[in-house]
């Protein structure tokens, strides 16, 4: 007799609708999946056959043949374990399937229970989009799934209650989760920018940067506060709102990366990879693409510390992500598309030594070493960072005499009013900050004032800019413009800039 | 001129002594080229023997047994001829070269001094003859410091070269990176607007020209470091180069620390400008204390490694140097400094701390920054926190003092006024 159960399978942060049939025909007892299963996939014949025996169910001594279609994708890990065990049950007549539109989703242990699997978000989303009306999840993934609107969520935590559920006899969808509740009561983060004793110019960088969606570099030997100060970024960023942390749920989702008992991704994700990592781990890849740190960072923060060690091949990776807010990675079978949308925070030391230009220790690194560590970040990826600054090391004394600064919340608000005046006025060309101003959107919605374009000039001359380099001050200049309420860019926001682009450690 | 040191320096000895003179500077030869490898070899020689002149009234022979065996030099020895042969040590002085022995009355009498006296210098010039007359009619100053030196250490060395050499003095130094570079360039400035305007110090004929001379720890044919080859070019051109070294011996770890003797004993007095602790710097001074010289040492920030250096010197006894003016003082009075009275200019402007001097055209902040860059060097933090005023305020006035090339940005975000900015801020 033959039964069929719909389930979907995963492909980056898509899914598409996979139907599991199942067929049960008396002759010598065999078990076959067929249609692309993976090692993952063909275990859980395995599962299958152990959760049925063991949730009291009958498993049919006779052949089995398993068919997952469409027969040319490939299926991967154990999500199809639910849908196969429900397929089976309707072809040993054992149970039926009642619900029309609807569609299964889970891991079995061996005792039958539905274990929780990973991308489930994404799943409910593409499913719903594609007009699915009912899915039935794992118990402890019910939650992540009701984010989806206009999809009822069956939750079940064994396979009797989920045969129960398809069946139609029992049980109800879970009430939809909210996600505006969920964002808006908890801590946007837990430092807070009071924490770093002074540092003031740094701060008040990093109020641009985050203010126009700039990438940053910080300069400074170690134990300057690099990285506490990267880390705090997040805390001045808006909050995300529903659409972002349902984006960002997604990606945590299907990389497997949310903790247990967590629906909804509340914080800005901030993502400090080491320097060994390799360029696929970076920017996402693999047999199958996974998506790398910087979709994982996607609408909060990478940080790349020691950036000028990690390798080549990686950092050149990170120049579409940074040019187009996402990755394309196209291998043999499929070209997929994961989100990345970051703020690149990048950190170094001025030397190999780190101490170059410190006020109490000698820099030892010899001059040809000196000269290379400046050359090993390429032209185009420093393009793409629109303010470098210094970080300089506090003396003790200097420390004991510093105020704690402004709180996080405060510098949060002036933040989110710039990117209020950005919005407007960046409306027409579809950039959402400065940092993502095309060339041309630059020349047409960037006003400078007369003064403040005689000043670029003469900056352009005494202090040796490139053309770029002219683009970026102007960039960041209109954010400093926004941050103070302007509606063009004074002559005081282009000197401001113009420190802020940070030269020194190239030189010799 | 020819350069062909066959001959004995003008009149270095009478004629009926010709034969005795000649052996006398085939013997320094010898030893020089000898000494070339064998460190040591002329201290060990004098120790023995009591000084210098006594040494070479020895006979050769009995030299030759202090010597510790090395192949190159032995080739040379073979090889025979005075200053032709196979090493690299020896061979033929080619135009604008020449091989002055300790013998030779071009020989700078400021060596001479020397406990263990180069036995030859080699030397390459345009006008070396006209030149080492001026190493003996002008005070010669020698300016050295640290090779990785801060933007302040290599403008007070640029400074000073220029400063000495606008005086009228020769400006020697040892042909490193950093502060050595540094004063032969500020020197050499001076040198080419001299040449632009036609004053005498330029002209090679009549007057006596201003010395730049580099001594080397290498051959002197060799440009090393290869960083300093535009320098090396230029000295080479309208300078002196000097070495103990043969034409093109490579350069060896003990060469320097000899070579800083040579330096010390050319010069009347030694400025250091920067360098650590242990930097060789401190030998050159060390050396020219011995001799009885002149040592100043330009102050540098307190706690600064590099200020380590100079500020040792200060507390042993060293000059204080901070302009040109201070090494014009202690040097004699003469011939060439009446030619040259006035030339030299304020360097360095005394402290602003007198509050805010008003500017012209530079007010606000832009003003009050600068006065404070002025008396020392700062991160924006500092100036921030020191002058009460928003992060934002520092940086556009940063920006604006650095287009107008006011005050520059060190590594490590460090800001420090130039002299320009100094000027403007004392107006």
């Amino acid at each position: 007799m033959l039964a069929r159960v719909h389930s979907e399978a995963l492909s980056g942060l898509e899914s598409h609708p996979v139907a599991v049939e199942a067929d049960v025909v008396p002759a010598a007892p065999a078990f076959t999946i067929v249609g692309l299963p993976d090692a993952a996939v063909q275990e859980s014949r395995e599962r299958v056959r152990t959760a049925i025996v063991n949730s009291r169910y009958e498993f049919p001594s006779r052949r089995i043949t398993v068919n997952l279609a469409p027969a040319d994708v490939r299926k991967e890990g154990p999500a199809f374990d639910l849908p196969i065990a429900l397929a089976l049950l309707c072809a040993t007549g054992q149970s039926r399937c009642g619900l029309s539109g609807a569609a299964a989703i889970g891991e079995l242990g061996l005792d039958g229970s539905v274990r929780p699997v990973s991308g489930v978000l994404a799943v409910a989303q593409s499913a719903q989009r594609r007009g699915l009306r009912t899915l039935l999840v794992p118990d402890a993934n019910a939650r992540e799934a009701a984010l989806v609107a206009g999809l009822d969520v069956l939750p079940a935590a064994t396979l009797r209650q989920a045969a129960a559920l398809l069946a139609g006899v029992a049980g109800a969808a879970v009430e939809r989760t909210d996600a505006e509740r969920l964002l808006q009561h908890h801590e946007t983060a837990d430092a807070d920018l009071s924490d770093v004793l002074g540092q003031a110019g740094v701060k008040r960088v990093l109020e641009v940067a985050v203010a126009g969606a700039h990438n940053l570099l910080m300069v400074g030997p170690p134990g300057s506060g690099k990285t506490m100060l990267a880390r705090r970024v997040p805390s001045i960023m808006p909050p995300l709102s529903v659409d972002e942390s349902i984006d960002v749920t997604r990606v945590y989702s299907v990389a497997g990366m949310l903790p247990a008992g967590v629906s909804l991704v509340v914080r800005r994700p901030f993502r400090a990879p080491h320097h060994t990592i390799s360029a696929v781990g970076l920017v996402g890849g693999g047999a199958t693409p996974r998506p790398g740190e910087v979709t994982l960072a996607h609408h909060g923060v990478l940080f790349l510390d020691e950036f000028p060690e990690f390798r080549a091949s990686a950092l050149e990776g990170l120049r579409q992500p940074l040019e187009d807010g996402e990755v394309t990675i196209s291998r043999a079978l499929q070209s997929l598309t994961f989100p990345a949308r970051i703020m690149l925070v990048a950190a170094m030391n001025p030397c190999p030594c780190g101490f170059r230009g410190d006020k109490g220790r000698h820099c030892t690194c010899p001059a040809h070493r000196l000269a290379l560590y400046g050359q090993r970040l390429s032209g185009p990826l420093l393009d793409r960072i629109d303010l470098r600054i210094d970080v300089p090391r506090l003396t003790p004394r200097d420390r004991r005499a510093l105020a704690e600064g402004e709180p996080s919340a405060v510098v949060r608000a002036r933040v989110a009013a710039a990117r209020d005046r950005q919005r407007r006025r960046l409306a027409a060309c579809g950039a959402s900050a400065n940092a993502h101003l095309s060339a041309r959107g630059l020349r047409e919605l960037c006003v400078l004032e007369p003064a403040a374009r005689s000043e670029l000039d003469h900056a352009y001359e005494t202090l040796h800019l490139s053309a770029r380099a002219c683009d970026r001050v102007t960039k960041v200049a209109q954010t400093i413009a926004d941050l103070d309420g302007s509606d063009t860019i004074a002559r005081q926001h282009v000197r401001e800039s113009l420190s802020y682009r940070g030269e020194s450690w190239k030189r010799a | 001129m020819t350069g062909r040191p066959h001959t004995a320096g003008d009149g270095a000895a009478a004629p009926s002594d010709e034969l005795a003179t000649a052996g006398l500077r085939r013997l320094c030869l010898w030893l020089g080229r000898h000494a070339a490898y064998d460190r040591g070899l002329v201290g060990r020689l004098v120790r023995t023997h009591g000084t210098f002149a006594a040494v070479l009234a020895q006979p050769q022979g009995a030299l030759a047994r202090a010597l510790r065996p090395h192949p190159a030099a032995e080739a040379v020895d073979q090889a025979g001829t005075l200053v032709t042969g196979a090493a690299v040590a020896a061979g033929q002085a080619g135009a604008h070269e020449a091989v002055v022995a300790w013998c030779d009355a071009d020989y700078p009498p400021g060596l001479r001094e020397l406990f263990d006296p180069p036995p030859v210098l080699y030397v390459r010039s345009r006008q070396w003859q006209a030149m080492l007359r001026a190493l003996r009619e002008r005070p010669t100053v020698a300016v050295v410091g640290a090779r990785r030196p801060s933007p302040y250490g290599l403008e007070m060395a640029w400074l000073l070269g220029n400063g000495l050499a606008r005086a009228g003095v020769n400006v020697v130094s040892g042909m490193a990176l950093g502060i050595d570079a540094q004063a032969h360039a500020g020197a050499l400035d001076t040198l080419d607007a001299g040449a632009a305007l036609g004053t005498s110090a330029a002209k090679s004929g009549g007057a006596t020209p201003i010395v730049l001379a580099g001594v080397l720890g290498a051959g002197v044919r060799l440009a090393v470091p290869r960083t300093n080859a535009g320098l090396y070019a230029s000295l080479d051109d309208r300078g002196l180069l000097l070495s103990e070294y043969g034409w093109l011996l490579p350069p060896h770890a003990w060469h320097f620390p000899a070579r800083n003797r040579v330096i010390a004993a050319l010069a009347d007095a030694t400025v250091i400008v920067e360098g650590s602790g242990r930097s060789g710097a401190l030998h050159t001074a060390a050396f020219a204390a011995d001799l009885g010289r002149d040592v100043l040492a330009v102050p540098g920030e307190a706690g600064r490694p590099l200020s380590a250096g100079p500020h040792h010197l200060l507390r042993e006894g060293a000059h204080l140097c901070e302009s040109a003016d201070d090494v014009l003082g202690l040097l004699p009075e003469g011939a060439w400094r009446r030619e040259r009275r006035g030339a030299a200019v304020r360097l360095a402007e005394p402290g602003s701390d007198s509050g805010d001097p008003p500017f012209e055209r530079r007010e606000g902040p832009e003003a009050r920054v600068l006065a404070a860059l002025c008396r020392g060097q700062h991160t924006a933090d500092q100036l921030q926190q020191a002058l009460g005023l928003a992060p934002a305020a520092v940086a556009a006035a940063l920006s604006a003092l650095e287009i107008d090339g006011l005050l520059e940005v060190q590594p490590g975000g460090r800001y420090r006024a130039r002299r320009e900015g100094r000027e403007a801020a004392s107006r």
